[in-house]
């Protein structure tokens, strides 16, 4: 026999990025824990629930950013074995990584690819592992099953207990827990004018009145009442605590919480419309149910009842109101937040000399850039400008991590390399001593990986250095390849660092493409990376373009059709100079 | 999510990783991680995952390339899992990273075979 329970769902909004992943994981642990999902199974669902959350804000696509994410919770005692979903649904990019071949296992480290092991994860932890695509939704779903320690374990059903007997007369078929508690505590044997709806009553009449009402007993994770359920009884909250939810979204901090004395259903027993919230036990919980016979013909009838019960619900007004004002707050703390990132965009993109042309007084070279940033400000650099007449300094770099801690490692780089290289034109001496400035006070740890060099447009010839850097293509005499380079360490990780430089003459049609790693490593869902070898084919193919703005436009189209997303997961930047051919 | 080091002598540093490496917990530490496997110069370096309690895919991925790093340097890293059966044991041998580097499940059997 089966017995399907509430299947709680839970709305992420993907545009809140990775914060989801710990809202998520939280939720799941309320369901996890009010089911009494063991710990293997609990935490096999955690990693499903972060991989294929990740997998939806990296893959997923527009579509995916822009519609609810969606994630439910099933729960199901089927003899002799429970088993718990989670499924997982979003509106992006129809992708079923079932049909994803496993990966091959790397007997090294020079194999090991990394990527694709998201996926690799989910089989290896799922009992079960289902997916569909309908009403233009993909639906991952995640099962594991258990076998109970004890099979007779209680269900989370409410139990029921009248407040002046030790057992349940109405039935035989329902468990009941004798409240020991309710005998023997202070308040019980000091009468119930401890709660607010019964303060200043007359003790007798309450006694009276409440000696046949029932109370019920619910486990953490238990509902008591459901949006839309009818309900025409109120409820008082005896001991223990509840949570009620006024939408989807079942954290914490969304929840209005509800202590001892507090009364709920008051609203749908008086107005008779349907439950509008969720409202769970939070922990174990005893709750005095009234009927609407003792509500409307016996407990109003008695002085001081009604004054109490307006008291009762001015006060769950005014919080209510507090909660929903808070919401609106923070709404609007994020939306100032969002303007503010966009300023920083900006002014992220004024540093850098993204105007095309570049130089355009200047017929004797050709230089264009292109950067993509994924986040809205990002972590990679460049940088081109005359030093005098005949020199040309030009610089590539990526800022570890992403985010505006990122971006302002990379305007301290960026305006301490304008200062460096109008006082020296070596470039190993520049990043020796950008390395030492940057490591000055650098709590925050990052880094910057980062290519330069001084370019005589006269001589065409190019003196460059790198600090721990990908190594830019180079196009020399028809022939394409990468330019070799010589060793450096990340610039801003390790004061000290000594640096060296090389040389390279640039010949009439000879070309230098500079790029980040975020246009080689480029991925596929399935792990797959663009690679330098189709880079340096690209670059191959394109080697005669007329125009280095077409060329660099075609290169990131390329990268975009790769990974089949218009989002990349790192910033793509490119840097590119030509002599023109005489 | 938490990262810290000790430098044991001036052949090993231990960095402990504890809490969840899941993708936020990735993006907290990646790159203190990544400075203090730079940092370690000539030690050799053993990560600590005894107080992990889940590691993602991209956690692995994190511990891959920097292991690669290391490698390419000259240097060598461990991994300490401690219990088998943990999660984290067990999506580490899932993926079968032993294979790619050593993985123990105490530190100082680690310690021991990366002083030898």
């Amino acid at each position: 026999m089966s017995s399907a329970l509430a299947e709680p769902c839970l709305e992420l909004l993907a545009s809140q990025g990775f914060h989801i992943l710990r809202q998520a994981s939280q939720w799941l642990v309320k369901h996890g824990e009010s089911h009494g999902v063991p710990a293997e199974q609990f935490d096999s669902l955690d990693l499903f629930l972060n991989e294929a959350l990740a997998n939806v804000l990296d893959h997923g696509g527009p579509r995916a950013i822009a519609m609810p994410i969606n994630v439910h919770f099933d729960f199901r005692r089927l003899s002799p074995q429970c088993e718990a979903t989670v499924t997982v649904v979003d509106a992006g990019t129809a992708f079923n990584p079932l049909t994803v071949a496993p990966k091959a296992q790397p007997q090294s480290l020079d194999e090991a690819v990394p990527g694709g092991l998201g996926i690799h994860l989910m089989r290896s932890f799922a009992d079960d592992l289902h997916y569909s695509y309908r009403d233009d939704h993909n639906h991952l779903s995640f099962t594991v099953r258990w076998e109970p320690p004890d099979n007779h374990a209680e269900d989370h059903a409410i139990q029921v207990q009248h407040f002046g007997r030790k057992s349940d007369r109405r039935s035989s078929n329902v468990k009941v827990a004798v409240d020991r508690r309710s005998a023997q505590s202070g308040r019980r044997n000091r009468g119930l004018n401890w709660l607010p709806l019964f303060r200043d009553a007359d003790e007798k009449a309450i006694d009276a009145f409440i000696t046949d009402s029932e109370v019920l007993l619910l486990s953490a994770g238990t509902p008591l009442l459901r949006p839309g359920d009818a309900n025409k009884s109120v409820f008082v909250l005896l001991s223990g605590h509840l949570a009620a939810y006024l939408d989807n979204n079942l954290n914490p901090e969304n929840a209005i919480q509800i202590g001892p004395g507090e009364c709920i259903g008051e609203l749908s027993a008086i107005d008779g419309k349907p439950v509008s919230a969720l409202v769970l036990a939070v922990d174990d919980v005893r709750i005095l149910k009234l009927t609407p016979e003792m509500f409307w013909n016996r407990l109003l009838l008695i002085p001081g009842i009604a004054r109490n019960l307006l008291i009762t619900l001015t006060e769950r007004m005014r919080r209510t109101n507090e909660t929903v004002l808070e919401k609106q707050r923070k709404q609007l703390e994020l939306e100032h937040l969002r303007k503010e990132l966009e300023v920083a965009r900006q002014l992220q993109a004024s540093m850098l000399p993204l105007q095309r042309p570049m130089f355009p007084d200047r017929d004797d070279m050709e230089i264009s850039a292109i950067m993509e940033p994924t986040s809205e400000v990002g972590g990679d650099l460049f940088d081109a400008f005359f030093i005098d007449n005949d020199h040309l300094f030009i610089c590539i770099g990526d800022v570890s991590g992403h985010g505006i801690p990122a971006a302002l490692f990379m305007a301290r780089s960026i305006g301490l390399m304008h200062i460096t290289a109008m006082n020296t034109m070596q470039p190993d001496e520049l990043i020796t001593r950008l390395n030492d400035q940057l490591c000055e006070g650098n709590d925050t740890n990052l880094f910057v990986t980062l290519f330069c060099a001084f370019l005589n447009v006269k001589t065409w010839r190019l003196v460059y250095s790198n600090g721990g850097h990908c190594a830019p293509i180079v196009l020399s005499g028809g022939k394409v390849s990468l330019l070799p380079i010589p060793k450096g360490a990340l610039v801003g990780a390790i004061p000290g660092q000594a640096y060296s430089s090389m040389e390279l003459q640039l010949n009439p049609g000879d070309m230098l493409v500079c790029f980040t790693d975020g246009v080689t490593e480029a991925q596929l869902p399935s792990g797959e990376e663009f690679t330098e070898e189709r880079l340096v084919h690209l670059v191959e193919e394109m080697a005669d373009s007329a125009s280095l703005d077409e060329m660099l436009e075609s290169i990131h189209h390329h990268v975009i059709d790769f990974t089949g997303s218009d989002i990349l997961d790192d910033d793509c930047t490119l840097l590119v100079v030509r002599r023109p051919a005489e | 999510m938490a990262i810290s080091y000790e430098d044991l002598n001036t052949e090993l540093r231990r960095i402990v990783l504890s809490g969840r490496l899941d993708f936020q917990g990735v993006e907290e530490i990646a790159e203190q991680f990544g400075s203090l496997l730079s940092s370690a110069g000539e030690r050799r370096v053993i990560v600590d995952l005894t107080s992990a309690v889940l590691i993602c895919s991209m956690g692995i991925r994190t511990l891959i390339l920097n292991a690669k790093a290391v490698q390419a340097q000259g240097g060598s890293m461990a991994l300490v899992t401690g219990d088998s059966d943990s999660l984290v044991s067990k999506t580490l041998q899932s993926v079968g990273i032993d294979t790619l580097l050593p993985v123990f499940t105490s530190f100082s059997d680690a310690e021991k075979a990366l002083l030898n």
